[in-house]
């Protein structure tokens, strides 16, 4: 005879008396606690921490080619180095960082042997990989793959992906833009990354004044003149202004140069000749210089010279483009007296007071400060050479061409970065005068080493604004 | 619990004594001192990498500590068989378990403090002869910013949640096998988000992946402990924060899983037969 069976809530009472049972239940209940934690807690990793490519199996083509080219250099790929490392990211990416440093140097030495850096582009990405909030390793990793290993597409990749993972550190797309500034082609892909910088929180002041230049030399001197006149007008040391005001008056004095250029072609497109000298422009009719309401607000400063162009030129009214001449003295941007009298100035002046050159022969145009300031920072750039040349050597280079050639040839070897000696002077040839159709050329003393400047051309062209910031207290 | 805590109290003194944390500790520190050497050698990072290897020191030497110290904790009292004299008096199996892991967790937290003030003085150190920042921008992340502070805060929840594995494996295991279980257990709560990633990657999409897979991946997910929500050291190194909000739930998550480690220990300890 079997006892008879408890019923259920009794056969269940005594369970839950048992303490392991009870336990149990604790158990699942907090189970189910940290599993609700666990969402919101993994938000973090699941944002950017992993990616897919970690379990992405397959040939690493690139690798094993590499691999073949360069005995002796194994590198786990960044997957292993992760897992290998517990977790740690960051710690693996030292031990690679550090491991590229050794082969730069080793490199440096296998260069002549033919061997070209051909691991470094996949040394630097797994560092990336690995730990890509490090900003820094992006930065001189990019640096050292275009100016060592000479390949700017790789050096602006990684700057790219580095500067979206580090939305507040400004010298990612700062480098990024100086890179396409020095990459054949790209110079106009430069503007954007300049313009994020500056956007960025902790730049140093000095790379608002550098940006306009760097902008300048990427061919797009509208948005120069736009964001050296922004930064004129929020202020800061005097000392940056006068910087800025000086970059103003050059890149103004470059826009009006072209202006004149362009309406030079139209005289000579409509007349089939070119004018005899600039003044002949002004009773050509209405040859309109790019005039927009930004350009106008650019050279609020220089409104005397501009206004002088202006009048010359005489820009029809009702022009869709083009602002009345009234509404722009109302505004102040031109020179009201100016305007009133009706009476245009005898010749166009650009930013520094200086008289627009014009070669009538050939039909070039040059603003004369602008001129003398481009031979000025030629000149310094040569110095600087037959400096090094001297030290090098042991004596002076015994011609400009001679200087030349040298530079050039430590071009070609990869011995130097693109840099301004490099630019000026690295196609083997002595670089051309700016005022060179009025008879200027470099003139160097073999004997003492010293380049010979014309008392004419020791001028150093400035604009009023400038003296009048110098003299405020 | 009063009972407990005494328990807690004799387990720390035994556990201070014990020459293995005075070795796993002092070559914590050692590691952690080496990472200027290391850094010489690494083009102006070295700060940086003597962040990282002192918070990767400081995570895992505590884990160690809690491995080495802990996994044998019961299983000497068994084998010693003292536990008799002390299951002898009124005090409950539970008690015993919860005594056990608070008397470790204080030993293994403060050989982790330790280890963290160690890194903290260094770090301070090496920054303040470092070279300072170009003027006008950004200064590096200072060596004491918050990011720093809550990658050891996280640290020190990771050693809840290994303390409280190492007495699991303990009181269900030899000591060599619970000190194998104990490490497999932190390597593999480490990875424990790729586990998820392979979850995601598993589930049938287009063709390819099974249910199967994926609902089993989940699972294992679920139930591993997930040591890498403590991780975040790769913000932290780099002066990134995390939000006060991910702070709070993996605290809750760390807590809520060493409660449910010690809950199946005490209810295995309960149902186990004394030799």
């Amino acid at each position: 005879m079997t006892p008879d069976r408890p019923p259920f809530e009794e056969r269940a009472r005594r369970l839950l008396r048992r303490r392991d049972v009870r336990f149990l239940l604790v158990g699942v209940g907090l189970l189910v606690v940290s599993m609700v934690a666990q969402v919101p807690a993994a938000a973090r990793w699941r944002e950017a921490r992993l990616d897919r490519s970690y379990f992405v199996a397959g040939g690493d083509a690139e690798r094993q080619e590499i691999s073949r080219l360069s005995f002796g250099m194994y590198l786990p790929h960044r997957r292993w180095l992760y897992f290998a490392s517990m977790g740690n990211g960051p710690l693996a990416a030292d031990a690679v960082w550090i491991k590229s440093a050794g082969y730069v140097t080793r490199e440096f030495d296998a260069k002549y042997k033919g061997l070209k850096f051909e691991w470094l582009r996949k040394l630097y990405e797994t560092v990336y990989d690995l730990d890509d909030r490090w900003a820094k390793a992006a930065h001189v990793s990019a640096m050292i793959l275009s100016a060592v290993r000479q390949d700017p597409e790789a050096a602006v990749e990684m700057l790219h992906k580095s500067m979206m993972r580090n939305p507040d550190v400004w010298y990612l797309p700062y480098q990024a833009g100086v890179t396409c500034l020095l990459w054949p082609g790209h110079a106009s892909d430069a503007v954007g990354y300049f313009r994020e910088a500056v956007r960025r929180p902790g730049h140093p002041a000095i790379l608002e004044q550098i940006i306009p230049r760097l902008m300048s030399e990427a061919g797009q001197l509208e948005e120069a003149v736009r964001h050296a006149r922004g930064r004129y007008f929020v202020g800061g040391p005097k000392a940056l202004r006068v910087g800025v005001v000086r970059q103003l008056a050059e890149f103004v004095s470059v826009l009006l140069q072209r202006d004149l250029e362009e309406a030079v072609r139209r005289f000579r497109s409509e007349r089939g000749r070119l004018p005899a000298e600039l003044s002949e422009l002004r009773a050509a009719g209405p040859y309109m210089i790019r005039f927009d309401v930004h350009y106008g607000e650019a050279v609020v400063l220089f409104e005397e010279g501009h206004a002088r162009l202006m009048a010359l030129y005489r820009a029809p009214v009702g022009n869709a483009r083009t602002p009345p001449l009234a509404a722009l003295a109302v505004r102040g941007f031109i020179n009201r007296a100016v305007l009133e009298k009706k009476a245009p100035p005898p010749e166009a002046r650009d930013a520094y007071d200086l008289p627009f050159l014009y070669d009538p022969k050939t039909g070039t145009v040059r603003s004369e400060g602008v001129a003398l300031i481009e031979a000025q920072r030629t000149r310094a750039v040569i110095r600087g050479a037959i400096r090094h040349f001297a030290r090098q050597f042991g004596r002076n280079p015994e011609s400009l061409d001679e200087l030349a050639k040298w530079v050039a040839a430590d071009v070609a070897r990869g011995k130097t970065i693109a840099d301004d000696r490099s630019r000026r002077l690295g196609g083997g040839t002595v670089p051309v005068h700016p005022l060179a159709a009025w008879g200027a050329r470099y003139m160097y003393d073999p004997t003492r080493g010293e380049l010979v400047v014309p008392e004419e051309y020791r001028v150093v062209p400035t604009v009023r604004k400038v003296e009048e910031l110098k003299a405020e207290d | 619990m009063k009972r407990a805590l005494t328990i807690a109290r004799n387990t720390f003194r035994e556990a201070v004594r014990d020459r293995v944390l005075h070795l796993v500790a002092a070559f914590g520190v050692l590691v952690l001192l080496s990472g200027k050497v290391i850094g010489w050698v690494s083009v102006g990072e070295d700060i940086k990498i003597v962040r990282d290897i002192g918070l990767t020191s400081v995570g895992f030497f505590g884990a160690m500590i809690a491995l080495f110290v802990g996994t044998g904790l019961i299983q000497r009292e068994l084998g010693g068989r003292t536990i008799y004299t002390i299951l002898a008096r009124p005090v409950a199996r539970w008690e015993f378990i919860i005594g056990k892991y608070l008397g470790l967790l204080g030993t293994v937290l403060i050989a982790t403090a330790g280890m963290a003030v160690v890194f903290l003085v260094y770090l301070g150190i090496m920054t303040a002869l470092a070279p300072g920042a170009p003027v006008g921008a950004t200064a590096a992340p200072s060596a004491f910013g918050w990011p720093v502070f809550q990658s050891l805060i996280l640290s020190g929840f990771e050693m809840v949640m290994m303390t409280a594995l190492a007495v699991f494996f303990s009181s269900v295991s030899t000591p060599i096998l619970s000190a194998v279980f104990t490490f497999f257990a932190y390597v593999a709560g480490q990875f424990a988000s790729s586990v998820s990633l392979l979850a995601e990657m598993a589930a049938p999409k287009g063709g390819s992946g099974s249910w199967l897979g994926h609902v089993l991946l989940d699972v294992i997910y679920r139930v591993m402990p997930n040591l890498d929500l403590m991780n975040i050291r790769d913000s932290a190194t780099h002066g990134y924060a995390v939000s006060a909000g991910q702070m709070v739930w993996t605290i809750v998550y760390a807590i809520a899983y060493a409660g449910v480690v010690l809950a199946v220990t005490c209810a295995a300890f309960e149902r186990r037969n004394m030799p």
